[in-house]
Parts: structure tokens; sequence; C-alpha cells
């Protein structure tokens, strides 16, 4: 199934695009998909930063469907 | 709340407030007898104390250590030319009295720390988070929770912002969930650049701070649902907004089912600021910039290599080697291992992870670091140079 995956701050900096389209196993869940994510860009594995799934924060692991939406979102202070 | 009165050139100066049906002189009796707590007069300070002190918030707080530089006037629009120099709450105080004199202002001109934190904001009922730094950013929110005062809070970089409404109780007594819920530790220390080292386009303070001043206004009166649970994102170079839910974390370490912080805590020591300078004196050498001009005019051989990027380098350089910092390793047979090598950056914290790189993973004994960095150059070796 494919999900859309939003891209913030640093993180879309460091990828050089701020969404894309992902497509992933039927039974993936947000955990497994962010891992994935970590693998494809290893850049992440050096940033912090939350999830959402459908503009939801998410702690714990999330199941997904066709067409979610997931933000990956690295906390910034300026003021 | 009817004990607060207006006189005539208030009632004038307010009344296309008193004319919103939703808001009318009840919503601006209660803006008179709120206390708002501006920490940082910066990019965001700049438009909220601008909103509040118009809107007619009855006393304002401004906390800021700072003085007022050329840097800051592509975005701090509260400042003029003639204040370069002058401390930011004093020429933010003046600006402000001189747009509305029917309010109090306070000014609190030094570093807001867990020492004077709770003394300073046991004064106020609303905080509005406008700082620039992560220490300050946890130190603000731990001390909302703790003190029971929503915390209004808005933050940016480059093109993006976010705003939100912290520890806010509603009208039925549920406290909402607070910066720890989304971020319950801190990020590693240099690894966020701040506006200084990232850089921000000068209007997306001016409208991430309206909006912050726009909830604060909200949570005074209370009319309209606040962002309370709420966080919104902006991304002013695609034009994207998000409104993402935040829920409150069980396993928050301030009020979450088994709270661990009680009292404020070192938040420099939390962030690991206070850690990191330590290591780097003792694995790094460095000198001052006296120093490096001795050197460049002795007869010594000396490689000056400037590790900032490309577009740094056109604002000012002083003919140092180019060499950006994430490249260093694949240049690292043009750096000489024979005779002293200077590295220097804006303000010598690039430069000094560049050497700390190179003594790891080479093995280089000849690598000084310039402290304070081209910056601290222009401040005392060569002042016509821009600093940035």
């Amino acid at each position: 199934m494919k999900v859309n995956i939003l891209y913030f701050a640093q993180i879309s900096e460091k990828l050089g695009f701020s969404k894309e389209e992902f497509e992933i196993p039927d039974n993936m869940g947000s955990d497994a998909l962010v891992e994935k994510l970590k693998v494809k860009y290893p850049e992440l594995n050096e940033l912090e930063f939350a999830v959402s799934v459908n503009q939801i924060l998410v702690k714990a692991d999330t199941d997904l469907e066709e067409g979610f939406e997931i933000a990956l979102l690295p906390p910034f202070a300026g003021g | 709340m009817s004990d607060i009165k207006f006189s005539k050139e208030e009632l004038e100066r307010y009344s296309r407030h008193l004319i919103i049906p939703e808001f009318n002189i009840e919503g601006q009796r209660k803006l008179k007898a709120a206390r708002v707590l501006v920490i940082g007069t910066g990019g965001l300070g700049a438009p909220l104390l601008q909103y509040l002190s118009a809107a007619g918030v009855g006393t304002i707080g401004i906390v800021d250590f700072d003085v007022v530089e050329d840097s800051n006037l592509q975005r701090q629009v509260l400042f003029t030319q003639a204040d370069i120099g002058r401390p930011k709450v004093e020429a933010a105080k003046e600006r402000i009295e001189a747009q509305n004199p029917h309010i109090k202002i306070k000014t609190y001109n030094t570093t807001f720390t867990s020492e004077n934190a709770i003394e300073i904001t046991s004064n106020y009922d609303v905080i509005a988070d406008g700082t620039d730094n992560f220490p300050t950013r946890y130190l603000v929110n731990d001390l909302s929770v703790l003190l029971k005062v929503p915390n209004v809070y808005a933050s940016i970089f480059r093109f993006e912002g976010q705003v939100t409404v912290f520890n806010y109780e509603d009208a039925h007594g549920n406290t909402g969930p607070n910066y720890r819920d989304l971020f319950p530790e801190p990020p590693p220390p240099g690894l966020v650049p701040s506006c200084a080292e990232g850089g921000v386009i000068g209007v997306l303070p001016g409208i991430l701070g309206s909006l912050q001043a726009n909830e604060v206004i909200k949570v005074i009166t209370g009319v309209g649902d606040n962002l309370s649970g709420r966080l919104f994102l902006f991304d002013a170079l695609n034009f994207e907004t998000r409104t993402l839910k935040i829920e409150k974390d069980p396993d928050n370490p301030l009020n979450g089912k088994n709270p661990t912080i009680t009292e404020l805590i070192d938040y420099e020591q939390f962030c690991g600021l206070g850690i990191e300078k330590k290591v780097e004196r003792e694995d790094v050498k460095g000198i001052d910039v006296a120093t490096l001009k001795t050197w460049l005019e002795g007869a010594e051989d000396i490689q000056l290599i400037d590790v900032r990027e490309p577009y740094e380098y056109d604002i000012v350089n002083i003919n140092g080697q180019l060499i950006p910092q994430n490249d260093v390793l694949e240049h690292v047979d043009e750096i000489s291992s024979d005779y002293k090598v200077v590295v220097h950056c804006r303000s010598g914290k690039r430069s000094a992870d560049v050497i700390e790189l190179l003594q790891d993973k080479y093995g280089f004994t000849n690598l000084y670091n310039l402290e304070g960095g081209i910056l601290d150059w222009a401040d005392k070796i060569d002042t016509s140079l821009p600093k940035y």
C-alpha cells in the first residue's frame, strides 16, 4: 500500500525534499516504517524527531492504512 | 472584573475590540487585568510585544539579557538603527510605551535561569516563550508546569514555524499537554542549528509571533478555541500548513504517572552544553585572534583553513583556504601535517568539531582552533569586516 510521508525542518533540508509517496507492505505499522526510513536515509539516525500519523502525534506503534499521512517532525528552538 | 475601569481615552483606543460581540468590554477588562511575561525579545518578541501592548494587556514583563545588534534588524522590527548597542529590554520598553501609555511595562535585563525564573514569573498569569535555545525552552516549559501558568509557545527555523499553547487548564480543570509531551528530552547539543547558525527568513517570526500574540489574547479572554492540545505548523517556503493533535504522555517526567522532575534543574547541563564545553577544552588546542595575527605576521609558515560554507565565505573572509565542514574528510590531503594549521569558522564551534574529527581519525597534532572565530577577528583585529 502507499502512504504519504512529510519531512519537516532539518530533515527536509538534509533529504532535499519535503514529501514523498512511499510503498510499504500492507501490515506495516508506524514503528517499522520509521525503521525502514532510517535504513533508506541513514541521515535520520543522527536526528531526533516526533512522528505523527494522520495529524496525530504518536508515541506508540500505530497501524497504517492506504493513503495515511506520516510526518517526521524534528525539534527547533529559534526565536 | 467589574472593578476594572477605563478612561475615555482607553475606551476610544480599544473601541474596535469593544464592538466585537464575543469580545466586548469583558474581554478588554480581562486583558487590562492580565499580566503577561514575554521571555526573549527577538524575532518573535517583536510582534508579541507590539500586539500585546497595542491590545491593552495591563502588565507586560520583558526578559532579555542581550543588546540590539545590526543583524537583529532584518526581523526584529521593534528596534531601529538608533537602538544598536542598547539593552533590548530598554529599547523595547521605550517603543511600546510610546505606542500605548495606558499599560505597565516591567523589564528584566538578565539571563533567564533556574535561579531567577521563579521569582520573576511568580508575578505573571501567562508566559509567552519567544526564546531561541533549547535550555531556556525546557526551563520555561518546566517552570510553567511547576507554577501552573499557561505557556504560549512559538518557535522558528529558516522558513518553518510552530505555535501552540502548553499547560493550559481549561474551564473543566483539565490541563493540556506541555513541551515534554512532544519532545521529552532535548536533542544532543549542536545537532539543531539556531537562527544565528541556520538563518531565518525575516518575515517568518513576524507571522509566528503574531499568531502567538493572538493565542495569548485568547488564553486571557477565553474567547474561541486556543491551540492547547494542537501544534500548528507553517512552512513558508512551500506554503504548507498542518495542525497536529498532541496528546498527554503518561511517561512525561514532569506531570506523567511517575514524575521525576519536581523542581527546576540545571538546563545547560541537561541539554549537554555544560559538558560539551569541557570536553572541547581538553581535546582541542585553541588560540585567540591576537595570537593568530602574530602567527600570520611571523616568519613561520601557517596554514589557515576556513570550514564555513561558501555562502558564508562570500559574506566575509580572512583569506583562509575554504574547506566546508562536511567536505573536510575528502580534502584531508590538502591539510598540512608539517606546520601549524589554524582552523576557523564563524564562532569557533564547527572548527573545534572538525579538529576533534581530524585528530581522532588521522592523529593530527598540529591543529589549532581559532577561538571566537571570524566574529572575534572582526571585533578585535579588523573592525572594518562585517559580522553576521
